[in-house]
């Protein structure tokens, strides 16, 4: 007996104890690896047509056997013993799986309509996983409408979790399922900035028959977008272009292709189609009054006219985009191109202008409390003042920015902020705080993992130690030298 | 007898692991305790077996799980500490969360009370008036929609919650020693297991939280820094031998009239692993 039991331990050990169960007790347990926890009351949705205290006597049962044990108030069958018995159910021919399941998606439909918050997403994840086991296609869907409110409000354990449920069907799942799954898989992982990862499950998804058109386009789309963030703008190019000539689109749509697409050909240099493409994105988007779309491609067309230098086209685009901000009411994106027409005039090194739309930004962004916005603006204000030749104002923007991006724990930009006040320091003939600045910026490069970095700034700092040129005794054997050969001279031409 | 009941009454071996846990709790050497071992192999059953040791000495604990439907993750984990230990040490936590979080979304609050609540007890008032005194703590609104009228990012936003809930949960157990449980931690999400590792850590690394212990239990051994493992202890729990086996058997009042040579069938069969044992007599007990 005891042979025989350690043999089928490896598929979760059941099957020989569901055959020593009394057929009740055991079809119970059965329908128990459905969901991931039970208690009584779920059992009671399972098997509705058993007597109270059969159930009640069944539960009992099932609650003393090694392979069930407590998890949290409920109790849950070993894992190892779930699984097979749930890959069991997903095989097993007749309803009783998808009927099983749709009592439990309706058992889960009543429990949500009292809950909130937290519990409420628990509530609304084990819907959903047992909505696809009634009614795939419509269990799916609600995957999707969930994965898209967690992304949204930045919950990305939640969506990982949504995956991993709906990966427990994969035995069964159809074409258009995968699809839909494999493309909320890759764009977690993007999320992640798990680029590799991301472009191999794009990729999957473009290679499955049965992705829906909607989101085939969405996937080229972002597989551009992220060719595009990752600089390889030839693969970008290739897929936007695909995306673009892709029928049917809606209409909002194709003019945010056609940016892309724009942005992608000016990372490649290409002025000329860059343009024309923005300009063809600003009038789809003035037609069909898309707001955004049409404050997103001036911004990105007065950044393509600055890599040019041609700052006043550069001025114009961004005023433009400015002004369907305001239309908008969108302060954030607002401070962003504040950001970007205090870049110009300091390029034109014109302080006062630049200056003026700097402080624009850094307003918007405390009043958000977007601490990497204020850092960010305060490393800009901090260039200017140095360049206006007000080192202590550019040496006190500098300092609050550093301690920002300390507080974020981001070492890179707090480097680059402590070395650019070390500079202003050692400009300023402050020998001791540019050395401590020196060593700073080091440290911080070093936490960073940029060791080239910090090797440029040891070097700039050992400057400062060592000024350049010859060591004194170097001077001494020259002169010397002339002493002797005029002593020489003067003694020759006496004799 | 509940299932909690029987599984500590059943609960054999894992003495040494029992003991330097008891050692931890007294002497405070090692504030992570990491155990580790395939399915199977009795984690929750010395989790079970711990936190009954925790309430025999009366200190305070918490304990998040993780499950596939449930995937807690740093304000989830940060707001079942709170709600643990009390919401009123955690103002500051509490006052951060709906800040950050819509606070324009309203709703009507239904309160229903039971039982005896004490409100002031003990307070003396001098030459000063009260208003009213609320009797019923709503701890936060657990909306968890970021506000759109802010800009803050999420990493910035993880960042201060959880500096603040650091600075209030060593104010707490600055008086209070406390025990965090962490059970089937290997289903953490990434963005977690890097703030759990990265973030919340901090505070046993820099020694700022001395009264707490953290007890993690996953099937893998964790990845960690050289920093990291100076203040954790790791521990793998391996097989059971011939004697818990035989102990085993008889606290589930086996009835045999050759219990050692049971239980060395048992061990032959099952090499020792806890559930495999467990599911053995389960079978043994249901074909008698």
């Amino acid at each position: 007996m005891l042979a025989s039991a350690a043999a089928t331990t490896a598929d979760g050990g059941c099957e020989l104890l569901l055959s020593q169960l009394p057929a009740a007790a055991g079809q119970c347990l059965r329908l128990c690896a459905i969901p991931h926890q039970f208690d009584r009351e779920i059992l009671a949705a399972l098997q509705p047509d058993l007597a109270v205290e059969e159930r009640e006597a069944i539960y009992c049962r099932l609650e003393r056997l090694a392979l069930v044990s407590p998890r949290g108030a409920m109790l849950a069958i070993h894992d190892t013993a779930r699984k097979y018995l749930f890959n069991k159910w997903l095989t097993a021919e007749g309803g009783a799986f998808q009927e099983a399941s749709e009592r439990l998606r309706a058992f889960f439909a009543r429990q949500e309509a009292g809950t909130t918050g937290q519990a409420q997403s628990d509530t609304l994840r084990r819907r959903m996983f047992h909505w696809i086991g009634a009614d795939q296609p419509a269990g799916v869907a609600e995957f999707e409408r969930l994965c898209r409110a967690d992304r949204k409000a930045a919950r990305l354990s939640d969506c990982a979790s949504l995956i991993a449920l709906v990966h427990e069907y994969d035995a069964i799942l159809t074409g258009a399922s995968q699809g839909a799954l494999l493309y909320h898989e890759a764009k977690l992982a993007a999320d992640r900035s798990d680029n590799d990862v991301a472009e191999r499950l794009f990729r999957t998804a473009l290679g499955n028959a049965s992705l829906r058109p909607g989101l085939r386009l969405k996937t080229r789309n972002r597989l551009g977008l992220l060719y595009s963030s990752e600089r390889r703008w030839d693969d970008a190019i290739a897929e936007l272009q695909i995306a673009r000539a892709t029928t049917p689109m809606e209409p909002r749509q194709l003019p945010m292709i056609i940016h892309d697409l724009a942005v992608a050909w000016r990372g490649k240099g290409n002025r000329e189609r860059s343009e024309r493409l923005l300009e063809e994105a600003i009038a789809l988007a003035d037609v069909g009054e898309n707001l955004l779309c049409l404050a997103t491609a001036w911004n990105s067309l007065g950044t393509l006219h600055r890599s040019f230098r041609d700052y006043p086209r550069a001025i114009g685009s961004y005023e433009k985009s400015l002004s369907y901000l305001e239309r908008m009411n969108d302060r954030f994106r607002r401070s962003a191109v504040y950001n970007n027409l205090g870049d110009v005039y300091a390029e034109l090194s014109d302080w006062q202008k630049s200056q003026k739309y700097f402080e624009m930004s850094l307003e918007v962004s405390r009043a958000a409390a977007d601490t990497v916005g204020q850092a960010k603006t305060l490393t800009n204000l901090m260039r200017v003042y140095s360049n206006s030749q007000r080192k202590d104002e550019a040496i006190s923007a500098g300092t609050t920015a550093f301690q920002y991006f300390l507080g974020l724990r981001d070492e890179f930009n707090a480097a680059a902020a402590i070395l650019r006040i070390a500079k202003i320091h050692r400009s300023a003939k402050r020998v001791s705080q540019a050395l401590e600045g020196y060593g700073k910026a080091i440290e911080l490069y070093e936490a960073a993992g940029d060791k080239q970095a910090a090797q440029d700034v040891e070097l700039e700092r050992a400057t400062l130690i060592k000024p350049l040129g010859l060591p004194w005794w170097a001077w001494v054997f020259p002169l010397l030298l002339l002493l002797l050969a005029t002593a020489i001279i003067v003694l020759i031409a006496r004799s | 007898m509940t299932q909690l009941d029987r599984r500590l009454s059943e609960f054999v071996d894992r003495s040494t692991e029992m003991r330097r846990f008891s050692e931890i709790l007294e002497k405070r050497s090692k504030p992570v305790i990491f155990v580790h071992g395939a399915s199977g192999v009795g984690k929750s059953s010395l989790l079970a077996r711990m936190i009954h040791e925790c309430s025999l000495r009366g200190i305070a604990k918490t304990e998040i799980v993780w499950t596939e439907t449930r995937n807690p993750d740093h304000l989830n984990i940060m707001r079942t500490v709170r709600d643990s230990l009390g919401a009123q040490h955690f103002s500051g936590f509490t006052a951060l969360v709906n800040g950050y979080y819509d606070e324009r979304v309203k709703f009507d609050l239904t309160v229903n009370t039971s039982g005896t609540i004490n409100v002031a007890s003990g307070a003396s008032f001098v030459n000063a008036t009260t208003g009213d005194i609320a009797g019923v703590m709503v701890r936060d609104c657990m909306f968890v929609v970021p506000r759109r009228d802010l800009g803050v990012s999420e990493n910035e936003r993880m960042l201060r919650l959880t500096q603040q809930f650091l600075e209030d949960l060593a104010g707490f157990t600055e008086g209070s020693p406390t025990v965090m449980f962490f059970d089937a931690v290997e289903k953490m999400t990434e963005e977690t297991k890097k703030w759990m590792w990265g973030e919340f850590m901090n505070v046993f690394r820099d020694g700022r939280a001395s009264n707490v212990v953290c007890v993690f239990l996953g099937q893998t051994a964790p990845e960690l820094d050289r920093e990291t493992r100076r203040v954790v202890e790791e521990t793998a729990l391996g097989p059971l031998q011939l004697d818990d086996i035989e102990e085993y058997l008889r606290k589930r009042n086996v009835a045999c009239q050759a219990p050692r040579e049971l239980a060395r069938m048992i061990l032959v069969q099952t090499k020792g692993h806890p559930y495999e044992v467990a599911y053995n007599v389960d079978l043994f007990e249901e074909m008698r």
